[in-house]
Order: structure tokens, then C-alpha cells, then sequence
């Protein structure tokens, strides 16, 4: 038997998902252990050898394949843990780390400080150079400047060096001749250059990102050489991968020059988890959503493919490589209501987080949250939390909503809870409805992927609230993400600046076909160094186009299948492409207007063979089995009595209709009246409005 | 028009749903303009504003990137509604600008579109931007020898860009004839137009799913409480009469005589009153503030002081009552020259404003930003053939000031932006005008000592690369315009831009003139930091000597103005028995 895993590091826990090669699989949860994640990663691999009464080293003789993803370097930025940096830069443009093009988050408060930037100003130091914006060498590279940097970075013990002159991207010698000399002076340092980390226009994004990359690469580097030992020693021969932020794996060679992309390793398995489960029923158009017990992240999927973002902030700092668009709101089971000094209702984004945690975990919290909310209204089972292995605190989540919610609106405890449970839905709908009709996108077609332990919960209300037709409840949905993993392909972006105007007469089809060509050739070399031969590679071409003389660009797929060139054909139905999107974001389109390509872009796909998850036997419509008692819910102003079942009883076929509730070991759903659920075959809850079959549910968000 | 007050109950659930949706659709409004714009004042800069209203012209919400912009938009929307009356259909876009048509100023111009739904008017959509050129001699709209509003650009009175839907042609071609970038405009103007239907859709969807009449009970209630919350602020401070005042360099043509304007601000329970109407008379020049912009600065004076989380809707203006007097600078009789309103006048008012609260609740008081110095420049690129107009916020970066507990931002910017314009990025600079950015930096020194001090100044050299031509408009170069520290804290050092020529020789740049630079002339100034809030001698030392580490601040500094003692060459670190005696001989 040979066995591949899905791992995904997080703050609390690090959760495995193991499959063997029928596709049968089991989920492992062990505590994530922060100061060396390996370890704890290490004790997961243990448990799954003794579950099979062999010894470590046998059982890692039979996983050929380890997907990881890890909040490690994440975490590293948001606790200020990342490594001792310097910033190399151009003379007379110190600040612009610390400026961060000048943007205060709020207007109206003073009663705010600044973010700290990554880098101190006495670690940024500048280099007399100047390359212009035709990639022309203004001022020579002042060496001396550069060794003088050195010896800083060399007194000051900096642990790793970011390189960011202006207008690199268009001519790099200036940063690789100081890149040479900081390796020559500063050894064991970890240098990373702009040019490299993210070849693109704009000073403070180009080189934000890149101090990023140096902030956490030497973290990441001694991570992978300590798991990488650990695991050669424990007898592991299979491949292991690392999770990056645009949804796709690299190699752990990889990953150690470019750290930055695992910014959002850990999230981002929701996108190709997202893709796996729609996948199963045909959807192309998937929302994901991942409430827990502080964020609610949201992940979109078009036309089978996550929606990637540029404009990320980490920690308030610009994070400009392309990462899966998960879009991150406080508000979890954790979020704290309250009345406002001006008599309004509000929920969150103040969380109790997981210490003092809600009310009725009676460890000190107060204030009543969404978590003592869903407890009053019945959704959760005060002898049922986690699975019954959590004491809970009914009268105190009872005594924290009167007091600071429904005393102070004169309303009844269970409008007042409810009016939490509401509002809190509101904000986390809002935040899909910013990620997707914002964007074109039409939730009314999509399936709706819920995960989490607080989003089952939850997940109907949001449904009726953005009118989506069906929701997915996967049975593993507390290893969504290790699920994303263990599923993913490698993938790697590539950029080229490539400015030429699009008009038949005028567009430099040459210049176009040289940048895809290039891009396609680095492309390749890099995936082959991965071991991915090349017809085992897809690649995806988008052109960054603008109407001539805009600011912003809009990301355009360029009609090229690898192989075939660029040329006038392939022109027009760009262009219709790109005032088609122009319309549906920004409510108008300049017809006839001349477009400009700026930059051009390559997603390579390296193709890994996909585990296949196994299939369930039918187990009958009936759900009788699997009930366990009856509750009170609370719905829509009146208690009702809603049936609870066994989740881990149920399985393919299954039915049942709302009210009643589903208990699963990590996660409850509440199926509302009006509401149908049935069990696919792979044990998933598919969940949809009473009034359509799941036939009819499915065939309006099929394509 | 409908009834003011709905009847119906009130929903307190479905008014927390509607105030999230409100937001985020006028987000969408403001971000169509700003992603698909072709001038850097609306796209990198984000010299924008967007406001959506109800039926009753009542602000239901704002997007303040620039936030002078967005708290005139109350006021504009009253004259763009009340010019057409009934005379309002389905597809209307209208645009304005008219200064004395409580706009802002002639530069900055609405875009409003009436939004219907079963034939009736449910709520507006406004999009506000300045535009590169609005007609007249000025840069970017600036004119420093303006005399009169004609000077100062093209008056638009409410106009319909699309009458029911239908392209008016005419209006199109007025403004493309009478402005010198009539492409650039017109991009813009489209953009506005764009970013009125983004919120349209948003506006109709939210109406589908709830209901006008369920909507408008939850629009009275988010209002209402909007009113009582800033009234319970309001408050907390002591009744009284409380005066400030504040002037600027000069009017530009009586050169070196100050101009002031004066505050007169009434605490009478929950309400604040504002009387400016003892100010100077108006001024020959641009440097006149319309009442729109009055109004725009009076507000957001009122609720920067009573801090943060106020919701901008029209709950908000409700407490806070403005008085003024014709024919001074802040209400100019027509036809006076108004351009720098949204500038040197806002930072005028909003200083003496602060100056004159700030005994009511020093805690709640912030040291007034930098001010703003500002250079433009336009003219042909001749490395892409294409015209440029610089509006340059680089000379907008001023700090902030300081306030009980928290430095000034180094990033807050003058008191008309309040750290929401965004920095133009050197290498678009220096893709679109023929120059070179030598240097755009932090420096230390420009800012206001203090307890709390103000944010950074910053450093700046511009080379051009093509005869251009130039303007340098705004304040703060005399010593009585530069921010004032409160409760002891510093000033800021005045501004002095200047030429350096390429054969090294320097000219000092006179305010609110123009000037032309030439091919290899750089221009170069130290953009003001913030003032300082409370006595320096009180400052952490902690705090003084990171900004040693910085390299803002060196050890001499760091005793001379903070009494701070700084020790260990470079290795600093403070000596805490020698700053205790330095601090206690300096407050004997």
C-alpha cells in the first residue's frame, strides 16, 4: 500500500489528511507546535504508523507524496518573528517601506499609530545608482555605497537582505552586481533581489513584497532543512511539496528562494479544495467559505479556477505576487454584539477569541458573542460541544446577552440572540457579496462550499441571504484545506513587462510572442527542475490591459494554446474580452477606444496525478438510522422543533428535511425549515431550498 | 417628494444589515472611478469622492478619500436636485461644478444620477472628482493671477450629460471645447458616470431584495442614531464660547500681510455652533473659500476632534451649525477668484477651528497637520509625445499632528486629506512626465516637538527632463502659517521650495506663483511634518531614542529638545539618571 497526505500547519492545530491508493481516507489532528512545526507534523506521521501497528519508518517508506501547507512564515509576519532584515535601496528613496504610498487606514481617528515596518530605517540603507524608465543606467552602482551596507547589515547580525532599485524590472544589472557583492561580504545571509521576487512596476509593491521574501526566507529555509532531515531520517524517499499562495505547490527548492509565496499557504487550499468539491457535481462557479472561531475568509472560484489577487495586505503591507483571493473578515463564533454609544446593534469586528472565548465557555468572557447566540437559539447542543468533549455554559451565555444586548434594546432574549445570529450572517454575506458581485460574479449561480466549525452553522442563513442555490457540506470540512493540499497541481507565475499599444496597425506582435516565449522557456526549466516533463504542463497567458493613459490594468486571458503565437486574430478577441469585463466591473466601456498592453503573464501548471477519493456504498433516502433526539430552534421569530441526527451515521443517499439539525464530531449544521439536505457519494451534505429538487438546485448553477 | 419620517416599525436588525450594504456599494462607486481613470488625480491619487443620498437629498453615506470633497457633497447635492426640480428622469446623469452653486471648487466636478425605481426617485448616486483642467490659465486648474471665478475655469450649472438615457451631445462638446485636455476630461467625466451606475445597480439590487418602505424606516433609524451618538460626544464638552484663529502667508498680491480667519465656536449642550463670520474680508486672489467648501471644512473639523467612528451620513451634520458673513474669505461675494478653497483655505479653518475646541477637551485635540506647499506642473512629455498634467502630491505628504497618546503620522498628509491621498509611485511619475525622482524621503527635524510629536517631514528632488511649465501654490513659507503645537508642543520649521539650476545655482520659489522650469532644473523642497501636542520635556524617552535609532533625531537633538540624554555613539541608548537632571534644571 502507498499513501499520500495533505498537511495543513495552522496557529492551533496541524491537520492531516491521509489517502491510500483506493482512495480511502482518514483525517489526523495533532496540536501544532509553533517553535519547531515539524515536530508537531512529526507526531501526526507517528499516530497514522501506530493506527497501522507499524513502525514510523515503515509506514514513511510507503507515502509517496507529502502536501504541505503551513502557516509558518504567516505567522512569522503577523507576531513580528520573522528574521532580522536589511533593505538595500536607492539612494534618496529610504522610506518608502515605511510611507507605504502614504495611506492612513482611517480618516477621521488621530487615536492611531502607524504600522511598524518590517524593516527599521537604520537597517535600510541606500546605494547611489539610477536606472530610468527606459531601462537605460543613469548613474553607475556606487559599490562602495553597497559594501559600506555591508558592513551594517554584517554589525548589525541581520539574518537576510532585500534588494530594490528603482526601475529594476526593466534592467536588473544594478541589483544582480549588488546582489553578488552582499553574498561575497554577508555569506550566510539570505539575499533576495526585487528584480527576481517580482519583475513589475511600482517601488513600494514591487519592493514590499520583496522585503517579505527576505523577512521569511530564512524562517522557511530552516524549517524545510529540519523537516527535510527529520523526515530522511525517519525513512521518507516520496516527494515533498510546499503550498503556495496562488493555490498551487512548489518544491521545497523552490520555495526557499521564494518564501513569499508561502504567505497564505494555509488558506489557499481552499481554492483547489473549492475547485475538488464543485468539481464532483459539475459546478464551475464555486464560493468557499471558512468561518472559525475569529475570521471568516471567503474564496471564489470562476470557471473552475480561483480568483487570484495582487493587491494583498499582510499586516498592512502591500504582498503584490499573486495569491488565491481569499478574502479575510472578523467575524467568527468568537465575534463579539454590542449596542453602540448611538443605540445601534452591532457584531464584531471585536473578537473574544479563542481566551477568554464566548460566554458560555465560562473561562471569564463577559461579553456575549455569536458562539453564546447560536447556544440560545438551540443550533448548538450544550452536552454536544465538540463532540461532547467541551463543558459549556448555557446561563452565562444567557445572562451575557440579556445584560449587553437585548436589556439594552428592549427586545427578548431570543430576538436579541437572533438578532446576533442575524447580523453576524449580514456581515459574513457581505463580505462574499464584495468578493463576488463586486467582481461580475453572480453568487445565485454558485455552489456554496461551506467549512469550518462555525460555518455549517451558518451557512443556510448567508445562502437565503445572497439567494445561492445549493451548499456544500464536505464530511472532512474540518481538513478542508489539507484536503486543497494533498490535491493540488504545482504552479508557478510568471510576469513580463510588455508595453505596446493594440491596434492592428500598430501592435508589436513580436515583442508579444518574445515575452510569451520567454516566460513559456523559464517556465519550463523551473518545472522540470520539479520533475514535471512537458506534456505534463499547462500553461495559462493574461495580458495586464488598459484603455491608453489608465492607471489600472485588468487582467485579460490571451487566446494562445501553448504552441501557437500571437497575432492579429487573436488581437480582436482580446480586446472584446477586455470592454466586456471593463463594463461588468466598472459600469461602462469605451468602445473603439485604443487598448494598451502593459505587462503580460504566465501561470504554469505542472501536473501532478491526482488522488481519487473512494466512492460510498447507497445507504437508502432514510435518515431514520441516524436520529438521535429532537430540540427547540429558534427560526424566524418562533421556536420550533427540529429533529437531530448522528452525522457520523449518515452517509450516501441519505435525506432528510429542515427543521433538524446535523451533528458531526467537529462541526454541527443547522438545516432550517424550507431547507433539504441529502448525502452525495462521497458522504458530503448538499443542502438547498425545499420548493426546488437538488436536481433542479443543481441544473441552475451547473454549466 | 415623499414624507421625511417613514412610519413603519423599525427594524434594528435589518438598519445593522442595510448600513454594511450602504458601505460597501459607495466603496464601489469610488473604486470604479479610481481603477479606470486616465488621470493620476483620480487613479494613483485618489483625489475622489462618492456619496449616495436618499430621495430627500439626505446623505446616507460617503467615501472620503479626499475627505474635503466628499463633506461638500451634502451641499452640492441640494443645488443639483433643487436646479431641475421635477424636471428629473430615468437615465439622467447631470453634472456640476459651479462654485457658487455650493460646489467646492471649480475644478471639482460632480456627477450626480437620480435613481428610479417603479418611476419615482429612491436615491442618487454621486461621483466627485477633480478633474485635470477646467478651462482658464490655470495648472491642473490652479491660477495663481486669477482674479474672478471666470479665472478660475468654466462654471458648469446643473447640466444633463445623458437626458433620459439620451447622449447629450451638446454638453459633451461644450465641456471638450472650452477645457485644454478635452480627451482627458472626457475620460474622466465617463468614469464618473460609470462609477453613478456601479452604485445604481447596487442601490435597484438592495431594493429588490428589501423593499423601498422597509428600507427608508432603517435610513431614519441609522440617522437618527448617527445623531445621538455625536451628540452624546458633543456632550462631554463644556459649554462655552471658545475662539481661535488662524492666517495664511498672504493673499498672494498684497504680498507678506497675513489673511485670518477667525472661530467663534459655541458649545451649547449637544450642539456646536461655528461663526467664522468675523474672518478677514475676501481676498483679490484664489486663496477665498466658497461656502460649500466652508461647510465641507466646519464639519470635518467638528467631527475630527470628536473622534473617529462617527458614520458620515446626515445624522452627523445635524449638530454642527455653521455662520458666516458674505463678502468674507470664507463666504466670498461672486465673483471672486476661489480655486485654493479646498487647500490653504481648509487648512485655515480647520486650524482655527481646532485652535479654538481644543481648550474644551485637550485630550481630544490633534496639533494641526503640514501644511501644504503644493507644486504642479504640466506640459508635453517628449519621451511619449502624450500631454501630462502633474498635480504632484509628493508635496502633499506632510505630517500630521500629535494628540494625547499618539505620535503624528509621517503619511497623514495636509489637513484637506487627512492621510487618504495616495502617493503618486516614482516610476508612474517618471513613466508619464519627463523627470527624475533623485529623492522622495523621510527627514527628521521638520516636525513639531512635543509629548506626542507630529509626523515626519519629508525631503524632495525633482529633475525635469523638458521645458514644462509650473505653478507653486498654497501656504506655510511665514512663520504665523506654519501648524501651531498645542499645549506646549512645537512648530514645524516654514516651507521653502526652490530651483536648484542645472548650473548649481538656486532660486527660492515664491507661494502661489508660476514658474516655468527648464530642461535640467530640479525642483526641490522639505514638505512640512505636523505639529507637536503637550510639552517635549515630558516625551518617553523610549520614544526619543527610537527616533535616534532612526536616524531622525541625533544625540545633541535629542537633549536639546527633549532634555533627553543619548549616550553609546552607535550603539545609542539613553541615560536615565542624566535625563532626569537635564529635564529637572530645564523645568525650573
Amino acid at each position: 500500500m502507498s499513501y499520500k497526505i495533505g498537511i495543513d500547519v495552522g496557529g492551533t492545530f496541524t491537520d492531516f489528511l491521509l489517502m491510500d491508493d483506493d482512495g480511502n481516507v482518514e483525517v489526523y489532528k495533532t496540536p501544532s507546535t509553533p517553535e519547531d512545526s515539524s515536530v508537531g507534523l512529526m507526531t501526526g506521521l507517528g499516530l497514522m504508523a501506530e493506527a497501522r501497528g507499524i513502525s514510523l519508518e515503515d509506514f514513511l517508506r510507503q507515502v509517496s507524496l507529502l502536501a504541505h501547507g503551513t502557516t509558518i512564515t504567516t505567522n512569522a509576519v503577523l507576531t513580528g518573528t520573522y528574521s532580522k532584515t536589511g533593505l538595500l535601496t536607492t539612494t534618496g528613496h529610504r522610506d518608502w517601506l515605511q510611507t507605504r504610498r502614504g495611506l492612513k487606514p482611517t480618516c477621521y481617528d488621530s487615536k492611531e499609530a502607524p504600522p511598524e515596518p518590517i524593516v527599521p530605517r537604520r537597517l535600510r540603507r541606500t546605494a547611489a545608482e539610477r536606472v530610468n524608465c527606459e531601462g537605460e543606467v543613469l548613474l553607475a552602482l556606487d559599490e562602495a555605497d553597497v559594501l559600506a551596507a555591508a558592513e551594517v547589515f554584517k554589525k548589525e547580525k541581520v539574518e537576510a537582505v532585500a534588494i530594490t532599485f528603482l526601475f529594476s524590472f526593466l534592467n536588473p544589472e544594478h541589483e544582480d552586481k549588488a546582489r553578488e557583492l552582499l553574498e561575497r561580504e554577508l555569506p550566510d545571509v539570505y539575499v533576495s533581489q526585487s528584480s527576481k521576487v517580482l519583475p513589475q512596476v511600482r517601488l513600494y509593491e514591487r519592493g514590499s513584497t520583496t522585503v517579505f521574501n527576505a523577512a521569511v526566507g530564512p524562517v522557511l529555509r530552516r524549517y524545510i532543512k529540519s523537516l527535510l532531515s527529520r523526515l530522511g531520517d525517519s525513512g521518507f524517499q516520496g516527494v515533498l511539496l510546499i503550498m503556495q499562495s496562488n493555490g498551487g505547490m512548489m518544491s521545497p527548492a523552490v520555495a526557499m528562494d521564494f518564501a513569499v509565496n508561502s504567505l497564505l499557504s494555509g488558506p489557499a487550499g481552499a481554492g483547489t479544495s473549492g475547485v475538488f468539491f464543485g468539481g464532483i457535481h459539475g459546478c464551475q462557479d464555486v464560493m468557499t467559505i471558512d468561518m472559525g472561531g475569529t475570521s471568516f475568509d471567503v474564496c471564489l472560484i470562476r470557471d473552475g479556477e480561483p480568483e487570484v489577487s495582487t493587491e494583498l495586505d499582510v499586516a498592512m503591507f502591500r504582498m503584490a505576487a499573486p495569491s488565491i483571493g481569499v478574502h479575510t473578515i472578523g467575524a467568527g463564533g468568537g465575534s463579539i454584539a454590542w449596542v453602540d454609544n448611538s443605540g445601534l446593534f452591532r457584531v464584531g469586528p471585536k473578537s473574544a477569541g479563542a481566551s477568554p472565548g464566548p460566554a458560555c465557555y465560562g473561562a471569564g468572557g463577559d461579553q456575549p458573542t455569536v458562539t453564546d447566540a447560536d447556544l440560545l437559539l438551540g443550533y448548538l447542543h450544550p452536552d454536544y460541544f465538540l463532540g461532547g468533549r467541551m463543558a459549556i455554559y448555557p446561563d452565562m451565555a444567557r445572562e451575557a446577552i440579556r445584560l449587553n444586548v437585548a436589556d439594552k434594546l428592549g427586545m427578548s432574549l431570543e430576538d436579541a440572540a437572533y438578532g446576533i445570529y442575524k447580523i453576524v450572517n449580514t456581515n459574513m454575506a457581505e463580505a462574499v457579496r464584495t468578493t463576488s458581485i463586486n467582481k461580475g460574479y453572480d453568487p445565485r449561480s454558485a455552489l456554496l462550499v461551506t467549512a469550518g466549525g462555525a460555518g455549517p452553522v451558518h451557512a443556510c442563513a448567508i445562502a437565503e441571504e445572497l439567494e445561492v442555490p445549493l451548499i456544500l457540506v464536505p464530511k472532512i470540512s474540518s481538513v478542508f484545506c489539507a484536503t486543497g493540499m494533498l490535491i493540488s497541481d504545482i504552479k508557478h507565475d510568471f510576469v513580463r513587462v510588455a508595453h505596446t499599444i493594440l491596434l492592428p496597425d500598430q501592435v508589436d506582435t513580436a515583442l508579444i510572442n518574445a515575452k510569451l516565449e520567454e516566460m513559456k522557456a523559464e517556465a519550463y526549466s523551473v518545472l522540470e527542475r520539479e520533475g514535471i516533463p512537458a506534456d505534463r504542463v499547462a500553461l495559462d497567458f493574461w495580458a495586464d490591459i488598459r484603455y491608453e493613459g489608465q492607471f489600472n490594468e485588468i487582467a485579460t486571458p490571451v487566446p494562445v494554446g501553448d504552441g501557437k503565437g500571437f497575432g492579429q486574430g487573436q488581437l480582436l478577441s482580446l480586446l472584446e474580452n477586455f470592454n466586456k469585463r471593463h463594463d461588468v466591473l466598472y459600469g461602462y466601456s469605451l468602445q473603439g477606444f485604443t487598448q494598451e498592453l502593459m505587462s503580460l503573464r504566465l501561470t504554469a501548471v505542472g501536473l501532478v496525478e491526482k488522488p481519487h477519493f473512494a466512492k460510498t456504498t447507497f445507504m437508502g433516502e432514510t435518515s431514520e438510522h441516524a436520529l438521535k433526539d429532537r430540540r427547540e430552534i429558534f427560526w424566524e421569530g418562533s421556536w420550533v422543533t427540529a429533529p437531530t441526527y448522528n452525522g457520523t451515521a449518515m452517509g450516501y443517499g441519505n435525506k432528510l428535511s429542515g427543521p433538524a439539525v446535523i451533528e458531526e464530531p467537529t462541526t454541527t449544521i443547522v438545516v432550517p425549515p424550507n431547507w433539504q439536505v441529502q448525502c452525495d457519494e462521497y458522504g458530503n451534505y448538499l443542502m438547498h431550498r425545499s420548493e426546488y429538487t437538488l436536481e433542479e438546485s443543481l441544473k441552475r448553477i451547473q454549466r | 417628494m415623499t414624507d421625511t419620517r417613514s412610519t413603519a416599525k423599525v427594524d434594528p436588525i435589518l438598519t445593522a444589515v442595510l448600513d454594511s450594504r450602504f458601505s460597501s456599494i459607495v466603496d464601489q462607486v469610488a473604486g470604479a472611478m479610481m481603477r479606470t481613470s486616465m488621470s493620476p488625480i483620480f487613479a494613483e491619487a485618489r483625489d475622489i469622492a462618492a456619496g449616495l443620498f436618499d430621495r430627500n437629498l439626505r446623505l446616507i453615506a460617503q467615501r472620503d478619500w479626499l475627505p474635503v470633497l466628499a463633506s461638500n457633497l451634502s451641499v452640492a447635492i441640494q443645488e443639483i436636485a433643487g436646479y431641475f426640480g421635477d424636471d428629473l428622469h430615468e437615465g439622467d446623469v447631470i453634472v456640476h461644478n459651479d462654485p457658487y452653486g455650493r460646489n467646492s471648487h471649480t475644478p471639482d466636478i460632480n456627477v450626480a444620477k437620480p435613481i428610479f425605481h417603479n418611476g419615482e426617485i429612491v436615491f442618487w448616486a454621486v461621483a466627485k472628482g477633480h478633474h485635470v483642467d477646467v478651462g482658464g490659465r490655470g495648472l491642473c486648474g490652479y491660477d495663481p493671477t486669477a482674479r474672478t471665478t471666470w479665472d478660475d475655469g468654466i462654471i458648469i450649472k446643473p447640466s444633463k450629460l445623458y437626458a433620459a438615457g439620451v447622449y447629450n451631445r451638446s454638453i459633451w462638446d461644450f465641456l471638450k471645447s472650452n477645457t485644454k485636455i478635452p480627451a482627458l476630461v472626457e475620460a474622466d467625466l465617463n468614469c464618473q458616470v460609470g462609477a453613478c451606475t456601479v452604485g445604481e445597480r447596487g442601490l435597484l439590487a438592495l431594493v429588490e431584495q428589501y423593499g423601498v418602505d422597509p428600507i427608508y424606516s432603517c435610513l431614519d433609524e441609522l440617522m437618527d442614531a448617527t445623531e445621538r451618538g455625536l451628540r452624546h460626544k458633543i456632550t462631554q464638552l463644556a459649554d462655552g464660547v471658545y475662539l481661535g484663529e488662524k492666517a495664511f502667508d498672504d493673499d498672494a498680491v498684497d504680498r507678506g500681510k497675513p489673511v485670518t480667519v477667525r472661530a467663534k465656536v459655541t458649545v451649547a449642550g449637544s450642539d456646536i455652533t461655528v461663526d467664522l463670520s468675523e474672518s478677514d474680508p475676501q481676498v483679490p486672489s484664489f486663496l477665498n473659500s466658497t461656502w460649500g467648501n466652508t461647510f465641507s471644512v466646519a464639519n470635518m473639523a467638528v467631527l475630527y476632534f470628536a473622534e473617529g467612528d462617527t458614520k458620515r451620513n446626515d445624522g452627523a451634520l445635524r449638530p454642527i451649525h455653521l455662520i458666516t458673513k458674505k463678502g468674507t474669505c470664507v463666504d466670498p461675494e461672486f465673483p471672486a477668484a476661489t480655486t485654493m478653497c479646498t487647500c490653504t483655505m481648509t487648512e485655515t479653518i480647520f486650524e482655527a477651528v481646532t485652535l479654538a475646541l481644543a481648550p474644551a477637551k485637550p485630550d481630544w485635540a490633534t496639533g494641526a497637520h503640514g501644511k501644504m506647499s503644493m507644486h504642479i506642473s504640466t506640459g508635453i512629455n517628449p519621451r511619449t509625445q502624450r500631454f501630462f498634467a502633474n498635480l504632484d502630491f509628493v508635496t502633499c505628504s506632510d505630517g500630521s499632528g500629535g494628540t494625547a497618546g499618539y505620535d503624528g503620522w509621517a503619511e497623514g498628509g495636509p489637513s484637506h486629506t487627512m492621510g487618504q491621498l495616495r502617493q503618486p509611485d516614482p516610476e508612474i511619475m517618471e513613466l508619464v512626465t519627463p523627470t527624475v525622482v533623485w529623492q522622495n524621503e523621510l527627514i527628521g527635524g521638520r516636525e513639531g516637538i512635543g509629548k506626542y510629536r507630529g509626523g515626519m517631514g519629508a525631503t524632495y528632488k525633482l529633475q525635469y527632463l523638458a521645458d514644462v511649465n509650473a505653478a507653486e501654490v498654497g501656504q506655510g513659507h511665514a512663520e504665523w502659517a506654519v501648524p501651531f503645537g498645542l499645549f506646549g508642543g512645537g512648530n514645524p520649521p516654514p516651507c521653502r521650495p526652490r530651483i536648484k539650476h542645472a548650473d548649481g545655482t538656486v532660486t527660492p520659489i515664491l507661494i502661489n506663483t508660476f514658474w516655468d522650469p527648464k530642461a535640467g532644473d530640479t525642483y526641490e523642497q522639505e514638505m512640512q511634518g505636523g505639529a507637536g501636542w503637550g510639552d517635549p520635556l515630558e516625551r518617553d524617552p523610549a520614544l526619543v531614542l527610537k527616533d535616534v535609532l532612526d536616524e531622525f533625531l541625533t544625540a545633541d537633538d535629542a537633549r536639546e529638545k527633549y532634555g533627553v540624554v543619548v549616550t553609546g555613539g552607535d550603539q545609542p541608548q539613553v541615560d536615565a539618571a542624566a535625563t532626569t537632571a537635564e529635564r529637572a534644571k530645564r523645568t525650573k
